[in-house]
């Protein structure tokens, strides 16, 4: 398909005897942000850690920008690629964890500069310059010199996405990175994903906060036992679901906690 | 006490052998543990079997009974090996095999989300090694590994008794002779709490030194 | 591999058995009593004591088995009461190990959390109470590894003896194969009595520790 940056193409996959993914199919085009919600179990992270394979897969096929990611079709059997290549595609696409995960050893500004040095082989220089700015723009210029604990929780994952920035990807995946953080700090971390949206990153986001979904996202897949049950614009998920799944969904987020 | 004195050249002799088998034997185990333990972590089925088979004769069977096996068999074997070297070796094949341990489960010991983060920003295996995991492994090996490294100044002892004159054979040589032996093994033994203590105390400052989590 | 003839080195080495045997389960337990005094002084409020039994921890864990035993049994026999070789050597052993298994016990005692102990106290236990009742069997379960350990070590270090004339299984190795030319299979096969030792009380350790976790 033109002009997609991520193509998912009936991607199924087994934990054992549990299938986790049943035949998942959907696109991200270029610029586009997508959020993922649906209940834990759903397979929503599971399907996005598959896009960089961080996750393998059984079935289907996962393109980014056209490319075959982590699996070729060659003579009509399915070929893993080599460990160079996926190493390559993953540099293509950006992840920001859950739980960070800063390289605790190397100041913030190392960390983002890491991998367009070693990776993408720029002049140390270069990076150095790169990841001040990135720093600046997700507001911890300040604070370059400083090691990961010394940072707060929001602070931290701010620079996570720094990093995967730093990267220059076709697109950023968002394995919900606010779940872990302290209510309070999460508004800021949100801050900096609303200006991505903004700018015009391709995003994939699988997250609970619905309110940030429902104001920045192009479009919203909500899954469940391992398939997409329903996608369409905002409007069309939080004021007219569909099916009844998304309808229980919704009524439990909209009425919190209950048995 | 002037008997003491008057020894001291002997036993000095034998604490420059025993420091020098120390090192020796450190060295060859630390490289050997290092090779080992990435072998075993990430060699394929064979070398892992291989390895585990090595740990597993190793950890049951004493440095006694391979310091007496290389002593008496390695003339058959056609092996013209000094006792020296061939000390050497069987230590650091018998401390290498804890070397090993302590390293793997250093390298075991960083979080899953290290390596994650490391193939997001599009590193392979060995890259992730060297620049994310070994430093962190590091933290976690040092205090096991300088252990290991007390272990095999103790261990060196053990020459004494296949001949080699390291500083507890001096000693020995000495007592049997003048029949002093609370001089003289007070000598050696705080010489070997000198150098243990020592290291233990470089140990503990490096640990501080290379601690992020702060 | 001549089967026949490992077994009859087998069989001469096995004069030994009973005497690595016996030191072995000497050494094992009496360092566990040992051990036993020596965590209470190093837990003790008293700093005195603590700084006492921390540097006699420090002294034997920094000084090697055989200097130790050298030590006892020359000087042993220098002040007019020689002890046997089999005393020093379990002597000796008891004195490091003790230390050790003392520093075991310290880490799975402070290795329960203080939470468990507040929740005793908390249901009107004494402390001396709650220690033996709610820290104790948390602690127990978590040095019987590290314990399982320390007692291979110490079937290890009882071939040492052998220096200062035991006839356990390494001294009649020595004895032969200073008599034959069969060097190799005398130690292949002293080799394997040692691992064959050493897994069987590895096998039951883990016996014990399988049957603690039940409960």
């Amino acid at each position: 398909m033109e002009n997609a940056a991520i193509e998912i193409k009936s991607v199924s996959k087994w934990f054992g005897k549990n299938q986790v993914l049943k035949k998942v199919s959907t696109t991200v085009r270029h610029g586009e942000a997508v959020v993922i919600i649906g209940p834990s179990g759903s397979g929503k992270t599971t399907l996005l850690r598959c896009v960089n394979l961080l996750e393998e897969f059984q079935e289907g096929e996962i393109l980014i920008d056209g490319e075959a990611m982590g699996y070729r079709i060659d003579k009509g059997r399915r070929v893993r690629r080599t460990e160079a290549e996926i190493a390559r595609m993953r540099a293509q696409v950006g992840m920001v964890f859950q739980s960070y995960n800063l390289f605790p050893h190397m100041s913030i500004l190392k960390n983002v500069a890491l991998g367009p040095v070693k990776t993408l082989s720029l002049p140390r220089a270069e990076a150095v310059e790169r990841a001040t700015e990135l720093l600046a723009r997700v507001g911890l210029a300040n604070k370059a010199q400083a090691l990961p604990g010394e940072l707060s929780g929001g602070q931290q994952q701010r620079v996570a996405i720094a990093r995967a920035l730093a990267m220059h990807p076709k697109a950023i995946l968002f394995d919900e990175v606010t779940s872990a953080l302290d209510p309070e700090l999460v508004g800021e971390v949100l801050d900096v994903m609303r200006q991505l949206v903004q700018d015009g990153m391709t995003m994939m986001i699988v997250t609970h906060e619905m309110a940030f979904a429902r104001a920045f996202a192009d479009r919203i897949v909500f899954m469940a036992d391992g398939e997409i049950i329903e996608q369409g614009s905002p409007e069309q998920i939080f004021e007219n679901p569909e099916s009844e799944r998304l309808q229980a969904f919704l009524k439990r987020f909209k009425q919190g906690y209950q048995m | 006490m002037e008997l003491l004195i008057n020894s001291m050249p002997l036993l000095t002799k034998g604490v420059v052998t025993t420091l020098y088998l120390s090192a020796a034997s450190i060295v060859l185990a630390t490289v050997s543990g290092l090779v080992f333990a990435l072998m075993q972590l990430y060699g394929g089925i064979v070398l892992r079997v291989l390895v585990e088979t090595y740990l597993y004769i190793i950890r049951g069977v004493p440095l006694l009974v391979l310091l007496f096996a290389m002593y008496y068999a390695a003339p058959y074997a056609g092996l013209t090996i000094d006792a020296f070297t061939g000390g050497i070796i069987v230590i650091a094949v018998y401390f290498g095999a804890f070397m090993t341990e302590v390293f793997r489960g250093a390298i075991l010991s960083v979080p899953e989300g290290q390596w994650e983060a490391g193939r997001a920003i599009g590193f392979v295996r060995s890259k992730i090694l060297i620049h994310i995991i070994f430093q962190q492994a590091l933290r976690v090996a040092a205090p096991p590994y300088i252990n290991t490294c007390v272990a095999v100044i103790k261990g060196t002892s053990l020459v004494a008794i296949i001949g080699l004159a390291d500083v507890t054979y001096i000693g020995k040589q000495i007592v049997e002779r003048t029949l002093a032996p609370f001089e003289i093994f007070g000598f050696v033994a705080m010489i070997y709490f000198v150098i243990c203590f020592l290291l233990s105390r470089l140990g503990s400052y490096l640990e501080k030194k290379f601690d992020y989590i702060n | 591999m001549d089967i026949p003839f490992l077994l009859r080195i087998g069989q001469t080495l096995s004069e030994g058995l009973y005497t690595t045997v016996l030191l072995s389960v000497l050494a094992i337990t009496l360092s566990a009593l040992w051990a036993i005094p020596l965590v209470v002084g190093l837990l003790a409020p008293s700093r005195i004591l603590r700084g006492i039994v921390t540097s006699y921890i420090e002294l034997v864990r920094n000084t090697p088995v055989l200097v130790q035993m050298f030590f006892i049994f020359f000087g042993s026999g220098s002040l007019g009461y020689p002890l046997s070789g089999f005393v020093t050597g379990l002597l000796a052993m008891v004195l490091q190990n003790g230390a050790y298994m003392a520093e075991i016990y310290r880490g799975g005692i402070q290795s329960v959390p203080v939470r468990q102990t507040e929740a005793g106290l908390a249901i009107g236990f004494t402390p001396a109470r709650a220690f033996r009742l709610v820290v104790l069997p948390q602690a127990l379960r978590k040095v019987i590894p590290p314990l399982s350990n320390q007692g291979v070590l110490i079937i290890k270090d009882t071939s040492l003896v052998a220096t200062i004339s035991v006839a356990e299984i390494t001294f009649h190795a020595r004895m032969m194969a200073d008599r034959t030319a069969a060097v190799f299979e005398i130690f292949l096969v002293l080799a394997v009595l040692y691992i064959v030792l050493t897994a069987i009380f590895s096998g039951v350790m883990r016996i014990v520790e399988k049957q603690l976790r039940i409960r």
